[in-house]
Order: structure tokens, then sequence, then C-alpha cells
């Protein structure tokens, strides 16, 4: 397993590493979609600003997923930037290649999250006790 | 400090729990922006569907804060979230009203945040030691103790 770890790792890090700097270095090949409420969402997620800011974070994770390193908290990240990524895919701009993209970002996500399942399972705490005080509480 | 988390824990339910069940029985009243900015980017989020299953979490966070259940997951999930509706209200819709808003979304965030920080120190962890097995490995890192950060 430990190969295809480090496959997708690389993949999907040297992606994002593209996506994210292709808007900052060549913004005109920004792909804004093939049909009108992929275009439409895009431009506005453009037109806020918030676009540059998910590109930033698009470069730094590309860089923590190639380096693995911080690991734990680059997946976290990446959960819900690839929940936006997947819906425009699968439901703003269907087509056999948004499906396939789609599909590849659940897996690859899939596929990094389940070595580090030891980092996210105290996450799913049913009851827990929140720490009132102030000290940090660093283990 | 026991009743100001409480406190915070409450407030932040009852907000999301409203913000989110508005927008499915009283779509008229939902808020769209008050300048073009703010106004296009929530148009366009409601045209591509988004903003229902955003309302749709937010309704079952709301929950979650309320019956003080799934916490490190809840706060989890409000982060991102939250990271929006700040900038919403201190980039796309600036005015006195919305500093406020976005200050408190940002404050009461990073308080319950830090309330469950003994739950979140382990995804800081720089190297970290992976697992290339199958097995579930149910005990936490924290139980463990060797986040190998």
């Amino acid at each position: 397993m430990k190969w295809v770890y480090h496959a997708c790792r690389v993949i999907f890090g040297a992606w994002w590493l593209f996506s994210g700097l292709m808007h900052f270095i060549w913004p005109q090949l920004q792909p804004l979609g093939d049909e009108q409420p992929a275009i439409d969402f895009t431009l506005a997620l453009m037109a806020s600003g918030l676009f540059d800011w998910i590109k930033v974070i698009e470069v730094v994770l590309g860089l923590t997923m190639l380096a693995n390193r911080a690991m734990p908290l680059t997946l976290v990240a990446l959960i819900p930037l690839n929940i936006v990524i997947v819906y425009w895919n699968f439901v703003l701009d269907e087509g056999a290649v948004e499906w396939t993209f789609g599909a590849l970002s659940i897996v690859f996500n899939a596929v990094l999250v389940w070595p580090w399942r030891r980092y996210f399972w105290g996450l799913f705490t049913w009851r827990g006790q929140p720490d009132y005080s102030l000290d940090p509480g660093i283990a | 400090m026991r009743w100001l988390y409480h406190f915070v824990r409450l407030f932040t339910a009852v907000w999301f729990l409203y913000a989110g069940l508005n927008f499915f029985f009283y779509p008229d009243n939902q808020r769209l922006g008050l300048v073009p900015a703010s106004h296009d980017f929530t148009v366009a989020l409601i045209a591509s569907g988004l903003f229902a299953w955003i309302k749709a979490i937010e309704v079952v966070l709301g929950i979650t804060l309320l019956v003080h259940r799934f916490m490190p997951l809840s706060v989890l999930a409000l982060v991102p979230i939250n990271f929006v509706i700040v900038y919403y209200n201190w980039v796309l819709e600036p005015h006195r009203g919305t500093y406020i808003a976005g200050g408190l979304t940002f404050a009461f965030t990073a308080y319950l945040v830090w309330s469950w920080r003994a739950h979140f120190w382990p995804l800081l962890a720089l190297r970290g030691a992976p697992h290339h097995d199958l097995k579930p490995h149910f005990t936490t890192i924290r139980e463990t103790g060797d986040a190998a950060s």
C-alpha cells in the first residue's frame, strides 16, 4: 500500500501545485467550465476575490503533499476544498472529463486519508470533554 | 471559563440553526448582501445549489452544537464555513455591523477550537507516523501518545 500512497501523494501534490500556480502565472489558462452554471460560479468566486485565497491554499497544500510534511493538517484542509471541486465536476459542469476528475479527487483523497486515520479517529468523539482552562495542554 | 464556553457554544448553535432553517422555511428572508460584491457572490452560490448544502450543514452543526455531541468534528466543520462568513463580512460587505458580526464569528470559532484543542494538536504533526496497512487502528494518536511530530 505504501507505493500507492506515495504515487497518489506525488500526483495529487503536483496537480494542486500546478493548478494553484497556473492561476497566478497563466491566468488566461484558468478553466472556467463548459456549462453556464459552472462558468457563473467560477466567475463569481473570482470576482469575490476568494478564488485567489483558494489558489494560494492549493499551492501551499501542493507543496506540503509533495514534501510529505504536515499531512494530517493538509488532509483536513483538502477535504472542504475537494467537496467544492467534486461538486463542480459532478453537478455544475457535467461530462466524462469532469466526472473522471471528480472521481479521481475522491479516490486520491481517500487513499491519502487512510494511512493517517489514527490522527482523525479522535475527531469522531461522541461526548468528549472540553478543556476550559488556558493551559495549552500540549502532550 | 465554563459558563463562557457554554454561552459561546449555545449562541453559535442557535445562530447556525436559525440561519440554516431560515433559508429553507423563509427563503424570501435570505439576506443577499447590500453591495454588489456580496450580493453577486450570494446569488451565484444560491444558483449553483451549493448554498442549500451549506445551509443543511449549518442546521446539522447547529443541532450538534446545541446537544453538545460530536463537538471536535463539529468545530472542525465550522472552520471553513466561518472562514467564508468572515471573508463575506470583512471583505465583501465591510461596514460597522458586518465588522462586528465577522469579529464575533472569528472569536467564537477560535474559542471553540481552543476548548477542544486536545483533539486538534495531533493534526499539527510535521512528520507523523502513517500506517500503510489495512487495519483500522481505532486507537487514536492521543491514546498512544506517538504523534511523532
